[in-house]
Order: structure tokens, then C-alpha cells, then sequence
């Protein structure tokens, strides 16, 4: 595996073996997708709740584009820290965050990122969460971010990353 | 000079192509939601239908690959394919779908909206009394209807 910047020195994504895309591009391409979509939302359609499908569409796109104008705006406006994008999912060594908004409607979408630093994110992966999903061990495809995260945990361990210092030094040897 | 300067030396400034596509699907928004809500609509009625997409295909005599781009939710698709759509799926795309159902719905009752007279509702409903009477009115020049307390 390895890890891309987004926009540097902030957000990066891992790129794991075997994918043709960052984790971060792969995902906006699902969210981006009708086709995909509409496949996850057949095979999920328990766990939508009481919604119409046109309506469900609706808040997906509105989610697809919020998640391209947020990752604009804090790229275009480095006052604004990538702590308030990305909110404390675990506490642990890494701390593991999880995006989510702040609004009366949650957003359906989710990024998981490994924080290496103050206002220093290495996204992780991500996923779907509809409404009546709780927990992400609940399902296979978000309990599958979960492991992502402990891999990628395991992979900055082993490269002597652990902080701001250390990443960009990993970066500057693997450039 | 410590690592993170050291890097941002070395990598200049870089546009990722992640980011690249980010700025282009925000430059393309509204294209883009409009053909996102018309490749899901076909992608409903296909399903309500039983149809394949290959099927489609054969109904709108287009190519497969046409419909592969309707349903990718990224094409900015001409009117003569919406037209399309909407004839084969009978799925709302265009105005001209609820436009052309109230000339249908008003064709098959002989009357236009022009000509509804105010009638009380006790001549309708004998049975009820009204306590309180709207009488409704279109008005053209603010395109808009006014509601005024009749009798």
C-alpha cells in the first residue's frame, strides 16, 4: 500500500495494492455513480427506513456534492482545520475519525481517516451508512472499514510513524 | 528545514487528478444533478418494469452504449433523448410530460380551467353546509391564484 496526497500537507488517502484508484477517488466514484448505487441500495433497502426511493436519490446526490464542496473549501481555506470535518470516531493511539455533518440530516456517506496529526488526516477508507444501520460491526461492508483501519493502524506502526514529523519523513523517503 | 517543509519543496504545487475531478464535477454541478435524477429514474422504472438494459436499448432504438451513458449519471443529454425517455418509460423528465397529462386530463373532460364558474359547495354536497366560502381565481398577470372570501 501506499499513501497519495489529496492536497498536501493536510489530507492524503492510501492506495492499496491491487486498486486502480486512492481510496478517497474510489469512493467518490461510488458516491458519483447511479449504477452502484442503485445496486447497494437494493441489496440494503431494510436498512433505509421509512423514505421513497426518489427522495432517498434526492439526499444522495445532495451528500455526493456536499462531500466535493467541503474537500474544496478546506483545501481553498487552510484556516479551517481538518478537525472540524472529520469527527473522533475511537479514541486510540491513532485516532480514528469518521466525517460526518453536523446537520439535522445526517449525511448517508462516510469517510474514515487515520488522524496523524493536528489538522493532518491519511484517509482510510469509507462507506454507506443508512438510517437504521447503529453500529458499523453490523454490517459487512462497514465492519470491512473497520479491518481497513487496523491495517492501516499496523502499516504506519511499522513504517515508525507517529507524528507530523515522522509522515512527512516517510513521504519524503518514498517520493 | 523540517520533513514537512522538505516535502512541500519536493512535491511543488500539485493538483491531484482526485482533486482535478472534484473541481470539474463542481463546475458541472447542475448538469450533473439533473443527469443523476434522470439515469436513477430509468434505473427505477427499469427495475419496476423487469426490463434490462438491453431492452432499453431495443425500445429507444439506440445503441447499448448510449444507455451505458444515460445511466452513468454523467451526460449532458440532448432534448431528442429525453424525449425519448420519456415516451418509452413514460417517467417525467421534461416539462412536457405534466404539461401534456393536464391536456389530456382536460381534453377528456371537455372543459378548460377557464371556464369553471364558482359553485357553492352546498349545490355540490347538498347535505353540507359551508360556514366559510374561497372563491379562487387566476390571475394572469401575477401568475398567481387569488383567494377572496365569496358571497
Amino acid at each position: 500500500m501506499k499513501i497519495v496526497s489529496i492536497f498536501a500537507p493536510r489530507l492524503f488517502a492510501f492506495h492499496y495494492s491491487g486498486e486502480k484508484f486512492n481510496e478517497l477517488q474510489r469512493l467518490l466514484n461510488l458516491w458519483n455513480d447511479p449504477v452502484k448505487l442503485m445496486l447497494f441500495i437494493k441489496d440494503n433497502r431494510s436498512d433505509i427506513g421509512n423514505i421513497s426511493d426518489l427522495d432517498l436519490v434526492e439526499q444522495l446526490i445532495d451528500d455526493a456534492e456536499t462531500i466535493d464542496e467541503e474537500i474544496k473549501k478546506y483545501k481553498k481555506n487552510t484556516k479551517i482545520s481538518l478537525n472540524e470535518f472529520f469527527k473522533p470516531l475511537v479514541n486510540s493511539e491513532y485516532q480514528l475519525v469518521d466525517l460526518s455533518r453536523q446537520k439535522k440530516r445526517q449525511n448517508h456517506f462516510r469517510l474514515y481517516a487515520i488522524k496523524i496529526d493536528d489538522d493532518c488526516f491519511v484517509i482510510t477508507g469509507g462507506g454507506i451508512k443508512f438510517p437504521k444501520v447503529h453500529l458499523m460491526e453490523d454490517r459487512a461492508h462497514l465492519s470491512e472499514e473497520l479491518g481497513k483501519l487496523e491495517k492501516c493502524k499496523a502499516f504506519l506502526k511499522s513504517q515508525g510513524i507517529f507524528d507530523n514529523d515522522s509522515f512527512f519523513e516517510f513521504l519524503n523517503e518514498n517520493l | 528545514m523540517n520533513n514537512k517543509e522538505k516535502f512541500m519543496r519536493l512535491i511543488s504545487e500539485e493538483k491531484t487528478s482526485t482533486f482535478k475531478e472534484i473541481t470539474k464535477r463542481i463546475k458541472n454541478k447542475a448538469m450533473l444533478r439533473e443527469s443523476k435524477r434522470i439515469a436513477f429514474k430509468v434505473l427505477f422504472k427499469l427495475e419496476e418494469l423487469g426490463w434490462s438494459q438491453k431492452r432499453l436499448a431495443e425500445e429507444m432504438r439506440v445503441s447499448p452504449q448510449q444507455i451505458n451513458k444515460i445511466i452513468s449519471g454523467k451526460e449532458n443529454l440532448t432534448i431528442e433523448t429525453q424525449i425519448k425517455l420519456q415516451v418509452v418509460l413514460d417517467i417525467p423528465i421534461l416539462a412536457s410530460y405534466y404539461d401534456d397529462q393536464f391536456r389530456r386530463m382536460e381534453a377528456s373532460l371537455n372543459f378548460s380551467i377557464e371556464e369553471i364558474e364558482f359553485i357553492p359547495t352546498s349545490q355540490i354536497i347538498p347535505q353540507y353546509k359551508e360556514s366559510k366560502t374561497i372563491k379562487m381565481e387566476y390571475h394572469k398577470y401575477s401568475n398567481d391564484y387569488i383567494y377572496q372570501q365569496a358571497g
